[in-house]
Parts: C-alpha cells; structure tokens; sequence
C-alpha cells in the first residue's frame, strides 16, 4: 500500500534545505505515528484488527504530516515538549535520536577521544590498571577513529572522560571498578552520540487501547444469569456450599481405588 | 581622573541572582501562597519539597509492588487458586513473568490471566 501520493511528496520536500530527507523532517519533527485507532469501535474482530490498524497508522501519519508540512513552511520552529509532572525537573526531555541520520547510510562513532586517570599505585585504581594493561589495547585496535588518552596522577581516583563529536564530555568515577567493568563502560560510552546523563528519554510507545480482550470488570468472570436475577435473591444470598455430589463422591472413590490398584502393581 | 578604589566599596554578590533565584522560583510555581513569589520562603519549601521527592522515588516501587500483590492475590482468589500455588507453579514452567506484567495481563487482558491459572493448575495438579 502506498502511504503518499505526488502530491504528498512534494508537499513533504518543499520544507527547508535543513530537512532534504523524509527522515530528516521526521527527525526535526517526531510524530507519533505508532497511535492506532479502531475503525469502527463497535465491531471487535480480532482478527482484522492487525490489518484495520495497519491502514489506520499508515492514515494517520499521511494526516499528521500534512498537518505539520504547510505550517512548517518558511517559519523556524523547535518542538517543546511539556513536562507533566515534578520528578524531572533537572532532566530534559527528549526522544532518542541519532545526529544527521548516522547509520542510516554510513555509521561514524561519535566518541572522539577517551582520558582514562588513574593512580599508579593506589588500590582503588586497580581495576584501572588491570584493564589499562589487557583490554585497552584491543579497545584503541577496534576503534582506530577514538584517541585514548593516559594520565596517570597521584592520590587521585579513576576516570573515564569522554568527549563526543558534538564537543558534549562526561566522565565517569571508576573506583574500585573491575577491569570487566570499566570495559563495559568503555563501549557504552563508544555507542553514545552524546552525553545523556541530563535527559529522560521520552518512549516512542503510545496506544489509545491498551486492551484487546477488554479490560477486567466485576462482571467479566459472572455468570451472565445474574443479569435477569432480582435482588434481593434468597438463594444467591446464602454462603456457597462446597459439599460433593454423590456423583462427585463416587467418581472420586473410583479414581482413588485405580490409584490404589496402581500403587499395589508397582510394589509387585 | 580614574577612581579605581572606589568601585571596591560597592558590595554586590554579583551579576547572576536573577536566575539563581529564578531556578527555585520555577520549581515553586505551583505553590501555595508567599511560597511562589518570596524567596526566602520559597527555597525552604523547595529544599523540602526535592527531600520529599528522593524519599518518594524509594516509596513509589515499595507502594507499587504492594499494589501488584493485592491485585494478584484477589485475581487469584476470583480463579479459585492459591497465590503461592500460582506463582509456583508458574515458575516451575519457567514462566518468567513478574508480578507487574502478570497484574497488567490480569487488567486489561483477563482470558489470557485465565489461561495462565489454567496451566498453573494443570501443573500444580500434576
């Protein structure tokens, strides 16, 4: 199925030479195109649903983005993203996002060089200096475009100091890390575009039905008599009995007396 | 003539207490009365507020796994299963499921919880 027509298309490539690429636009301006909406509420088939909300999300973005396209033309605009409650205050906001669509052709790792501090001598460095001596070589080897930087310093903890290409830096107190740890930390550092110590990703996930089966009500496991039932009713009133029929009773002496039979075969 | 003594006699904390105090207004905006708008009363209620907010970070997950237990036990209970039975059960089929997405599926998805008593009781059965 096609998702846009000629015109469309045009529509989506006369936006500013910042955005040449669809993927570009949609970078400058994330929409949630994963929001899928049931045709016609009443009808619950579950098994054209997955088709019905294919054609829905392809709908939707089609819509949204021409919503976005005409008003987006010739004027700058930055998506702001309201925080809704207190407990991110010191974090900004963000969806998660690759600088000039790396990857998408070619990728170029974004840690531009590496400062590993640690002490010659002190203990807490000696996870340091275990992987300073086995996996640093191997991690310089691998990654020809980092410049890994030592400086070993005195009485001083040790440190990861990261610098990416975007000339954002972090660093890390590695003390009393193990070699196997610093190494991990060392390649998460190597697959990060930026420093994202400051931001709360925001999820790309976002349903309007959260349900397929419909959502648990009081009522979902009754029994559907008790809708034509009058209350107040004697007999519902009363506590439930648990006591067995004499079918009940009589199937189970039968089951017990196999087991038996069973049990008296295995001893022979 | 160039006084250049004379500037030292001017006492200023410095350029910036427009925006130290705007960073502790922001935070306060939503309070109540003088709290919002008098600094000296609004960094108190703010310190306050940020110390209820680390404590409440560690509340949040012990309230929300009680939440999971009660739910689990009264959806259990509407099945006719034990809770420790359930859950036994289940992970003796090595059916890694914890007690948030098990309590979602009893939520919004509840045939499928069925099914999953279902199969517990099959197992505990057996």
């Amino acid at each position: 199925m096609e998702f846009f027509d000629e015109k469309e298309l045009t529509l989506l490539t006369s936006t500013p030479a910042k955005c040449n690429t669809l993927a570009a636009y949609w970078d400058e301006y994330p929409v949630n195109i994963w929001s899928a909406k049931r045709i016609n509420p009443d009808e619950k088939t579950s098994d054209e649903c997955d088709d019905d909300m294919a054609i829905e999300i392809g709908e939707k973005a089609r819509l949204s983005l021409l919503q976005v396209g005409p008003e987006r033309a010739g004027c700058s605009l930055k998506v702001k993203y309201k925080k809704m409650s207190n407990h991110s205050l010191f974090l900004k906001l963000a969806y998660i996002k690759t600088p000039l669509q790396n990857g998408v052709g070619r990728y170029v790792g974004q840690l531009q060089r590496v400062v590993l501090k640690f002490c010659k001598n002190n203990g807490s460095s000696r996870g340091m200096r275990e992987f300073i001596e086995s996996g640093l070589v191997n991690f310089a080897k691998d990654n020809p475009g980092v410049v890994v930087y030592l400086k070993p310093r005195r009485h001083r903890t040790a440190i990861i100091k990261a610098e990416y290409l975007n000339g954002e830096t972090q660093w890390i107190n590695c003390r009393n890390f193990t070699q196997e740890e610093i190494a991990k930390w060392l390649n998460l550092l190597k697959s990060q575009s930026r420093n994202t110590t400051n931001t709360r990703f925001l999820k790309l996930i976002h349903t309007d039905h959260p349900s397929i089966q419909g959502p648990w009500t009081p009522y979902t496991f009754r029994d559907p008599k008790l809708n034509l039932v009058d209350f107040p009713n004697e007999e519902l009133s009363n506590p439930p009995s648990y006591e067995t029929t004499t079918h009940e009773q009589l199937v189970e002496l039968f089951k017990k007396q196999k087991l038996e039979e069973l049990d008296d075969k295995r001893a022979e | 003539m160039v006084f250049t003594t004379a500037i030292n006699f001017v006492r200023s904390k410095g350029p910036d207490e427009f925006w130290r105090k705007r960073k502790i207004f922001k935070i306060a905006a939503a309070f109540r009365g003088r709290s919002r708008n008098c600094y000296s009363l609004a960094i108190r209620s703010v310190h306050r507020a940020l110390v209820y907010a680390t404590k409440g970070r560690k509340l949040k997950k012990i309230d929300m796994a009680n939440l999971w237990e009660t739910r689990l036990q009264a959806a259990c209970e509407q099945h006719n299963i034990g809770y420790d039975i359930f859950r036994e059960s289940l992970s003796r089929l090595n059916v890694m499921l914890n007690r948030k997405a098990i309590v979602d599926l009893a939520c919004w998805e509840p045939y499928t919880f069925k099914a999953l008593t279902d199969v517990a009781r099959k197992k505990s059965l057996r």
